[in-house]
């Protein structure tokens, strides 16, 4: 007998891209029509909000945040596109992306004036402008002047931090784009599902009717349960428009089956969010748009599904075991909500554009990994999620994979197979042996970290539970090696915030403990203005913009009566995000073996070479030559302790440091290794280092060795990297590899890569993923971008479309060593 | 004398490497440290190692690195005891291939990594410690060791002791001969290996000679032996695709019907590639294959069916 469809899907392995296609050719168009668009601003939620805000000037700021997005909800413009199954769109148009006049609009003025770029000219990520959208904007904007959540964190900053932040810039928190909305949670998908909106509402409702509002704080307490209920309200609302929509389509439809789509399209958008789901299909839409509105409302991102194959699979076996639903459908399902996701835009400044580039939303997807109580959670659909990602080969969602010590070998393969297939990365792969007691490390339940679920680029989560902090602040460690080496004056500014114990620089420091002291204290003090930054960013959320939508979904609000940007959240963390630990341990290796081991030169040498870029040619040795002897000292990266215990060192005292704060909504401290692809920018401010790094490069990305000077191969780089401490890593490590498409042309190439992963596993790293793409190709799609307009890579924890990032960014993935015959 | 001094004496042997590669994929099954022994009685036109080729270090000089004397103040030019190197009028150095002894000071003088040696003295320990590094990765996909080269065979105690102290870790073992070695000392190699790659270039003893320097002769009374099943390793015999040189129906059809005949199961083609051809410049040499073009893949299907022809089972590899 033949075998059925999800048979197929689990048995047979391709090697080749071309043989997964979009199931129907109906997610080939709204596959190829989205990805043919070039972006537009849409100024439709701006303009709705500012009037929304103008008209309740006076009342509580929650109630206020609420009735803008009712607002919103109510007047924005709705479509449905010929073909979709999954309905409602974020803005006016495919991929346009709204404007959050409340965050910044001060960015958004500079650059209609063309400061640095106009929108429609930026190297990367352009959108375009009309005349119209352009016009409102404009007149928003100047309403808004004074008035923005950036504007009043930036005044909260004390000068110290303002420095370190703004002026060193040692920290970052561009990446969210100054003014960027709280993101990085994932809200209670299930909780929609099973209890619909009117559920929830009614558990507010009973909740406000036992407050003791003559008690201190509790009135604030309802003016939030007010405002989830108005949300709430809202989106029944927005959902009600669809179903008219879709009726008076199908009203008018003359073709007879997508007649009976769009009916059925309308039954599902009056049923759903406010009702619980009854079928597969109706809670794919109630999940659209729960997650949709999580969009709309705030203006953040790294907002993702959570574990989707374990809270829809309930509805899923319901339909296959009623004959309702087949595999086939359900892919053709998963693709459409895949379109609909790569269909959520979001407009950052440039500085932040340049930081993540490719319009990334970071809105993680994940399957596998174990149950609660630790059997296997990989069920048919989990499949099915791998099935549409090689099909559709889109950017998003982001898929990631749990994988633990017991996780079938199949299973695995399939994964790798979808990782030579998709090209753009996906998925990404997770260590359970890691994750689960790193989130345990900070305080997580035993059962919540079994239940945790990939968030952001690779951080890890509680879904429903956890607010990793609004924003996190990129952490440019490289750069706090230099202001080490120069007792603690920044080369660049000239700023010194804290010198070194004992006043020493390069020059005069007498042994390498004592630069090892001095290095942690610095990093100690930037870890501290780290977090005094975070912390007046997260009250100038909790001010500006609470988020009652998102807070209704989350546990413990609606009990606590607080808001996510309150406090409410039953787990929260802060956290900085470390970047360039290769580059400290490549220069702390070079240094002690050429100054305190070989004596073959003084560090008053080696400061006197970087603070001439190498350039020196009047010295002896020469600068060149001093470049020479430092770039052949040892490097992370190559499996070599003496260089990898040093990176370990350092990054595992800025982890175990931060760990001592609280943030501004009563969390634990935390830490990443992931840069997104601020290593670039990071990179620029810095003079040249003693790894042998000339000004201005890159930093190192992630965890991962610095480009280039891993030359070992895959097995040396991944051992280096497995030696840190990923488990103190409570929101995450990148690990990128990219693979020559060659070494996967067939099974056992994909056995291969399934070995590696499970060694680098083995060996308790966290995360793993793989550009599986030639540099051939990639410098033929700079020549030639009409040819690739598809063409994906990975570029931090997400996938993007190559020909739409920067040059300097595609130079820095290309660079990146290729790992190959 | 107790067998743990027998041991510690075995580690201590030492042999001419001239490179170890982590990750390897393509000479044997899983994830793969290879091996490359120094010196081989061959000198194949096409040899993509050339550098293994003498049982000696071999200097290698790549011009790209040079940076010249603009940035740095020559010091290889002081460093050669021969003095081989000169300075060309645009400041690179030049080294003349007649006088250089491949001592190797000029490696220690240039900072730039433009002069290397190829080809290091090691023993057995120091190989075993660079192999054992991987053996988490072996561990999870069946793979282990290659040893190639140049021939091992020339080597034959310190591979022998090198591939009996992997067999005792358990690591998969492979081998690639061209064949041309004492019998008994394949044959007693062949006691701790589990793959043996056997390259056959060619049928006709003339035109071997012509194109490796020697006769195939012995390499092909050694492949009757290991083919008729007088070794226990499982083996895959290996034909390099060279246009032009042996890549006609015949030829591999000759080898082909010999493989069988003989008793032997698998041949892996090789399709030729250029990518040693730099090498040669490196090491001063003249690349007489200049002209050779990798065959096509037309080519090599067609040559794929000649193979299977024969009922062998017939992969494509990786030269």
């Amino acid at each position: 007998m033949a075998k059925s469809y999800l048979e197929r899907i689990k048995t047979e392995l391709v090697t080749d891209p071309k043989l997964k296609q979009p199931i129907t050719e109906r997610t080939r168009q709204l596959r190829d029509t989205m990805l043919a668009v070039t972006p537009k601003l849409c100024s439709e939620r701006a303009r709705l909000y500012t009037e929304s805000w103008q008209e309740t000037e006076g009342q509580p700021t929650v109630i206020r945040r609420a009735k803008a997005l009712e607002k919103i909800l109510g007047g924005m413009s709705i479509f449905i596109r010929p073909g979709e199954l999954i309905v409602g769109n974020q803005a006016s148009d495919v991929r346009a992306a709204p404007v959050f006049p409340e965050f910044n609009m001060q960015f958004i003025l500079e650059e209609l004036d063309g400061k640095p770029y106009k929108f429609e000219e930026r190297p990367g990520d352009p959108f375009q402008v009309s005349e119209e959208d352009e016009k409102v904007l404009r007149e928003v904007g100047k309403w808004w002047k004074g008035k923005t959540m950036a504007e009043y964190k930036l005044n909260l900053f004390p000068e110290e931090a303002y420095k370190a932040y703004y002026e060193i810039q040692a920290l970052e928190l561009y990446t969210f784009g100054e003014g960027g909305g709280s993101g990085h949670f994932t809200v209670d998908y299930p909780k929609v599902l099973n209890k619909g909106m009117y559920g929830i509402i009614k558990e507010a409702e009973e909740r406000i009717s036992d407050l003791k509002i003559w008690e201190p704080g509790v009135l604030k307490q309802k003016e939030f349960l007010k405002a989830v209920i108005i949300a709430l309200k809202a989106t029944i609302n927005f959902a009600k428009r669809y179903a008219v929509l879709a009726q008076e389509m199908a009203d008018k439809e003359t073709d007879s089956k997508r007649k009976a789509e769009l009916i059925k399209v309308a039954e599902h958008c009056e049923w759903v969010p406010g009702n619980p789901a009854r079928t597969f299909w109706e809670a794919m839409q109630s999940l659209w748009f729960a997650h949709l509105i999580v969009q709309i409302e705030s203006n953040g991102h790294s907002m993702g599904y959570g574990r989707f194959d374990q809270f829809m699979y309930p509805s899923y076996q319901k339909d296959i075991d009623e004959g309702r639903i087949i595999p086939e459908e359900v892919v053709e399902l998963l693709e459409c909500l895949w379109i609909k996701t790569t269909e959520i835009n979001k407009v950052r400044d440039w500085d932040a554009t340049r930081v993540v580039m490719g319009y990334p939303m970071f809105q993680q997807l994940t399957v596998g990994g174990q149950t609660v109580d630790g059997r296997s959670a990989i069920n048919d659909l989990s499949w099915l999620v791998l099935e549409a990602t090689a099909n559709q080969k889109v950017i998003q969602p982001s898929v990631s994979v749990r994988w633990w010590n017991e996780c079938p070998d199949d299973f695995l393969l399939k994964c790798c197979e979808v990782i030579n297939i998709h090209r753009g990365g996906q998925p990404a792969m997770y260590n359970d042996e890691v994750i689960i007691p790193s989130q345990m490390g900070i305080g997580i339940s035993l059962e919540d970290s079994y239940n945790c679920a990939i968030e952001g680029c690779v951080s890890i989560n509680e879904p429903g539970k956890s607010r990793r902090e609004g924003v996190s602040a990129g952490y440019n460690m490289h750069k706090v090696l230099e202001l080490t080496l120069f007792n603690g004056r920044d080369p660049r500014t000239g700023i010194q915030l804290c010198p070194n114990p004992g006043n020493e620089d390069l020059s005069t420091f007498e042994s390498f403990e004592e630069l090892m002291t001095a290095l942690k204290h610095q990093l100690e003090y930037y870890d501290r203005q780290g977090i005094i930054g975070l912390i007046c960013t997260d009250r100038a959320y909790a001010e500006m913009t609470p988020t009652p939508y998102a807070s209704a979904l989350m546990d413990d609000c609606i009990q606590t009566g607080k808001d996510i940007e309150w406090g409410g959240a039953h787990y929260n963390t802060t956290f900085l995000r470390g970047v360039g630990m290769s580059n400290i341990g490549n220069s702390l290796a070079a240094i002690k073996k050429l100054v305190f081991e070989g004596k073959k030169l003084t560090g008053a040498q080696i400061m006197h070479a970087l603070e001439t870029n190498f350039e020196d040619m009047s010295t002896t040795p020469t600068g060149p030559e001093i470049q020479q002897m430092l770039l052949a000292a040892p490097k992370y990266g190559n499996d070599d302790d003496y260089v990898d215990l040093l990176v370990k060192e350092a990054t595992s005292h800025a982890m175990r440091d931060v760990r001592r704060y609280t943030s501004w909504t009563g969390g634990r401290g935390g830490f990443a290794l992931l840069p997104v692809s601020q290593n670039v920018p990071m990179g620029e401010i810095i003079g040249a280092t003693p790894d042998g790094r000339k000004a201005g490069v890159p930093t190192a990305e992630g965890c991962s060795p610095t480009r280039g000077t891993d030359v070992n191969g895959p097995t040396a780089a991944v051992k280096s990297v497995a030696k840190l401490d990923h488990v103190l890593a409570d929101e995450g490590t990148l690990l990128n590899q990219k693979f020559n498409p060659t070494v996967l042309k067939d099974i056992s190439g994909l056995r291969k890569l399934a070995a590696l992963i499970k060694t680098y596993f083995d060996l308790k790293g966290m995360h793993i993923q793989f550009n599986v793409v030639s540099a051939d190709t990639l410098r033929d799609a700079q020549k030639h971008p009409e040819k690739y307009t598809d063409l994906m890579v990975r570029v931090a924890g997400y996938s993007a479309l190559f020909t739409s990032l920067d040059p300097a960014v595609q130079e820095d993935i290309i660079m990146r060593t290729e790992h190959s015959i | 004398m107790t067998s743990g001094e027998v041991l510690s004496e075995r580690k201590q042997i030492t042999g001419w490497v001239f490179d170890i590669q982590r990750f390897s994929l393509h000479d044997g099954p899983g994830i793969r440290t290879l091996v490359f022994m120094q010196g081989c009685p061959l000198a194949c036109k096409w040899c993509c190692n050339p550098e293994g080729q003498k049982h000696r270090p071999q200097l290698r000089f790549l011009s790209i690195k040079c940076v010249g004397a603009d940035k740095c103040k020559a010091p290889c030019v002081d460093a050669c005891p021969e003095g081989a190197i000169s300075l060309s009028p645009e400041g690179k150095a030049v080294t003349d291939w007649e006088l250089c002894q491949s001592r190797g000071k000029c490696t220690e003088a240039c900072l730039f990594g433009a002069r290397t040696i190829a080809g290091k003295r090691m023993t057995v320990e120091e190989v075993l410690a660079e192999v054992e590094k991987d053996w988490s990765f072996y561990n999870r996909s069946g793979g282990g060791i290659t040893v190639g080269g140049g021939e091992p065979l020339i080597q034959f105690e310190f591979v022998l002791a090198l591939l009996k102290m992997c067999k005792e870790r358990f690591f998969h073992t492979a081998l690639e001969t061209c064949g041309h070695g004492p019998w008994q000392h394949l044959k007693q190699i062949s006691k701790y290996i589990d793959l043996l790659y056997y390259d056959i270039k060619h049928m006709d003893p003339q035109k071997h000679k012509e194109l490796t320097g020697v006769s195939n002769e012995l390499i092909l009374s050694n492949a009757k032996r290991v083919l008729s099943g007088k070794v226990d390793c499982e083996v895959i015999v290996r034909i390099p695709i060279v246009p032009g040189y042996n890549d006609s129906k015949q030829d591999v059809g000759a080898i082909a019907r010999f493989v069988t005949e003989s008793g032997g199961t698998m041949i892996e083609l090789l399709p030729y590639h250029a990518l040693g051809s730099s090498k040669y410049r490196q090491l001063g040499i003249q690349y007489e294959l200049r002209e050779v073009r990798p065959p096509s893949e037309q080519q090599m299907e067609k040559l794929r069916n000649r193979v299977k022809s024969f009922g062998l089972k017939e992969m494509t590899g990786v030269f």
